[in-house]
């Protein structure tokens, strides 16, 4: 799928530390952007499947990826974050295309599938994580 | 290398003019040669004829053998404070004293011992005593320290102060009576130290009104001592000629004059001299030797040497200072293989021209000096330290530039990270979650710095960049003279509260992805610099401080207005033009403050 390797961890915890560094300053304030942050995803993973289900605009899709992507990057979920910069790619296009072919969209969109599939199970594994982190169910 | 009676000497003056001047036979001329005991034995050290003038003082004839040696190495490692003209004197009549050092006896002139004795004559009285000994009886040598003995030994800036110096001990040795007893200075024949006037050579008298010392008869004395002897600086050279030679041509090759050098003059004293020393450790002046490591050097500082030149009260400054109690202390790091006459051990000469070397930085490291100028400015360790501290305490959370930022950002969660961290850190911001309201909320007006992700809805961070630095084109930010003071600008918006900055906006953009292509489109739009997504929050705090420096920099009156306006609301923007005196001060502060942080910046010390 991609030449890019899957990060090893689900949670890349020097990010995700760095967040929760400034929980000193205002309490809970990682745990709320957590929440907020699952909140976001799964709202995003709906997106990405209504659109693959409706009007499959892979520009629209790549866009879903990159706006998922930037917020699970920035939290140290990068396995989440992976997933979403394969749907970005896919939808514009950069990868996934075989070589000497031009393939239709739908090969794309399939793909985007195969990617949103694979998020949709580390989002699971975060959370469960995350919870065990903050000892409380997220 | 003037010397004080430069008036009547000139280096320049042509031998066919002294010749008329002078006299119908000859030229003036009188052999000169090189210390032969400082000299490497495979190097060779002709007597050379240097041609002076009837009026000429011995110290004019330093200048002379300056002009005529200007380009050898020996000029440019000697200066004509540093070195004396003498002879070497076979005087026994300080038997009892040199016995002790006494090695070669039977050394003839022309083939002097190494091991040279130093002895200052003392004369207290001697208006026209000319020798002047080099061996230092112990302490008085070195008494002076503070006003530089080394160049007054030689008696060329200061002579009077060197004859103060020897009377310091009057009768130390049995040469010293001789002279004081004797009166007339023309009345005794001088004691001659050129073969030719052996044989007449009396006991020894301070008439010599020209000879240095003096050479009784050998055979009066068998255990006769060779030493230096160097002549008084004012004595006029024909008169030395006279005395010395017999005549003003009579002057053979063979019996030149010795030019004594300090520079790098190394003579080997008993350890009891250098234990009685109590004022520079001889062993500490060497360290100091080796100092100079270039030959470019000891000609500036020779050229520069002067009482009142600084590098010279640096040196003495320095010296003693440092080494002072500690003959062990002198580090290995300072020894170069470059001082040849090392290995003769220290000397009672001490050349101001070394004195006066530049220190070099593990010199002073090395030595706990107690001079809070050297500390300050020298000491590596210190330097690290004060580094330490500053990149602790002052980088991470003191000094944030105070100026305002824009996020944009259209997800929530990194709009809230951002924000926060700015939050936190106290620097005020404001937030936009498209392009077009980037845009909009920069024609607000005092926004320093965008953090700008590009992956935006509306109006992508690359276009919104793109139109603002259209808009700042337009309104003459950052290229010229603001243009919207004549009229509204085309926007239409109030000049000062939408542009308050003449200095553009600087653009941070926040680049999802790694590849370099999103960077270049970042750049070419107009961003000044990016980040790659997630945003590592230490080096969001660079970019912030390094680029808030920059702006508080470029325009410092505006970025203060503005500041001003942040912190005291709308109203002091009326205001704020009555108390601008008031808060001068605290400009400087600030500026000050940044100036210094950004040093650190620029020198990549903070974190």
């Amino acid at each position: 799928m991609s030449s890019i390797p899957t990060p090893e961890g689900v949670i890349n915890w020097d990010t995700l530390n760095e967040i929760v560094s400034m929980d000193e300053d205002s309490p809970d304030f990682s745990k709320n952007l957590i929440i907020q942050y699952f909140d976001q995803a799964a709202t995003t993973f709906d997106q990405i499947q209504e659109e693959l289900d409706g009007k499959c605009e892979l520009e629209q899709l790549a866009s879903l990826g990159h706006f998922l992507r930037g917020s699970s990057a920035a939290l140290g979920l990068q396995r989440i974050a992976w997933a979403c910069e394969r749907i970005q790619n896919l939808g514009r296009k950069r990868e996934g295309s075989i070589r000497g072919q031009t393939v239709p969209d739908s090969h794309y969109a399939q793909l985007i599938t195969e990617a949103l599939a694979y998020a949709r199970t580390e989002f699971i594994a975060a959370k469960a994580e995350l919870s065990a982190f903050y000892g409380s169910e997220l | 290398m003037i010397s004080k009676n430069g008036g009547r000497s000139s280096i320049s003056s042509t031998p066919s003019l002294t010749s008329l001047v002078v006299s119908k036979e000859h030229l003036l001329k009188v052999w000169v040669k090189l210390d032969p005991s400082k000299m490497e034995l495979d190097v060779t050290n002709q007597p050379t004829a240097i041609v002076y003038e009837k009026t000429d003082t011995v110290d004019d004839l330093k200048d002379r053998i300056f002009a005529k040696f200007r380009n050898t190495r020996w000029a440019m490692e000697n200066d004509s404070f540093g070195i004396g003209i003498g002879c070497l004197c076979e005087c026994g009549l300080e038997d009892n004293i040199l016995n002790l050092q006494q090695e070669q006896n039977e050394v003839s002139k022309s083939d002097p011992m190494k091991d040279q004795l130093l002895h200052p004559v003392p004369n207290s009285a001697a208006r026209n005593v000319q020798v002047e000994f080099s061996r230092a009886p112990s302490t008085s040598w070195h008494t002076p320290k503070t006003c530089s003995p080394r160049v007054s030994n030689l008696g060329s800036p200061l002579p009077l102060h060197a004859n103060k110096l020897h009377s310091c001990t009057p009768g130390s040795t049995p040469l010293a009576q001789l002279r004081l007893g004797s009166k007339d200075p023309h009345a005794a024949e001088p004691c001659s130290l050129s073969p030719v006037k052996r044989g007449e050579s009396t006991m020894l008298s301070r008439s010599l009104n020209a000879a240095s010392v003096i050479a009784p008869k050998p055979n009066d004395l068998p255990r006769a001592q060779l030493h230096q002897s160097l002549l008084e600086p004012d004595e006029l050279l024909i008169n030395v000629c006279k005395i010395l030679f017999g005549g003003i041509a009579t002057q053979k090759a063979a019996d030149a004059l010795i030019i004594f050098s300090n520079a790098e003059d190394a003579y080997i004293f008993d350890d009891e001299n250098i234990q009685n020393d109590d004022d520079g450790p001889l062993i500490e002046d060497m360290a100091d030797y080796k100092l100079i490591v270039d030959e470019e050097q000891l000609r500036k500082l020779s050229l520069s040497n002067d009482e009142e030149s600084t590098d010279h009260k640096q040196a003495i400054l320095l010296l003693p200072r440092g080494f002072e109690g500690d003959v062990n202390l002198p580090s290995p790091n300072v020894i170069s293989p470059s001082t040849t006459m090392s290995t003769h051990g220290p000397s009672g000469f001490t050349s101001p021209t070394i004195t006066n070397a530049p220190l070099v930085e593990e010199g002073i490291g090395l030595v706990p000096c107690r001079d809070p100028m050297v500390q300050r400015e020298g000491s590596p360790f210190l330097q690290s330290a004060m580094e330490a501290v500053t990149t602790e305490s002052i980088t991470r959370d003191k000094v944030f530039p105070k100026i305002n930022v824009l996020v944009v950002e259209d997800n929530m969660i990194n709009q809230a990270i951002l924000s926060s961290f700015l939050r936190k850190h106290k620097i005020s911001y404001k937030a936009a979650k498209n392009g077009l309201e980037a845009v909009e909320k920069w024609k607000e007006g005092g926004i320093h710095l965008i953090l700008m992700d590009l992956g935006l809805p509306i109006l992508s961070g690359i276009d919104a960049a793109k139109e603002i630095r259209k808009l700042e084109k337009v309104n003459g930010i950052g290229t010229t003279v603001r243009s919207n003071t004549g009229s509204q600008n085309e926007l239409g918006l109030e000049p000062r509260r939408s542009f308050s900055s003449k200095a553009p906006v600087i653009i941070v953009a926040l680049t999802a992805s790694n590849s370099q292509s999103d960077k270049t489109e970042a750049l070419l739009a107009g961003c000044n610099d990016y980040l790659t997504k997630p945003v590592n929050l230490d080096w969001l705090t660079r970019k912030i401080t390094e680029w808030g420096c920059m702006q508080a920099l470029i325009d410092f009156n505006d970025w203060k207005e503005a500041n001003d306006r942040i912190t005291s609301g709308p109203d002091r923007d009326l205001s704020h033009k009555v108390d601008k005196s008031s808060f001068s001060e605290a400009k400087k502060g600030n500026a000050k403050q940044e100036v210094s942080h950004l040093s650190n910046l620029i020198n990549g010390k903070h974190r």
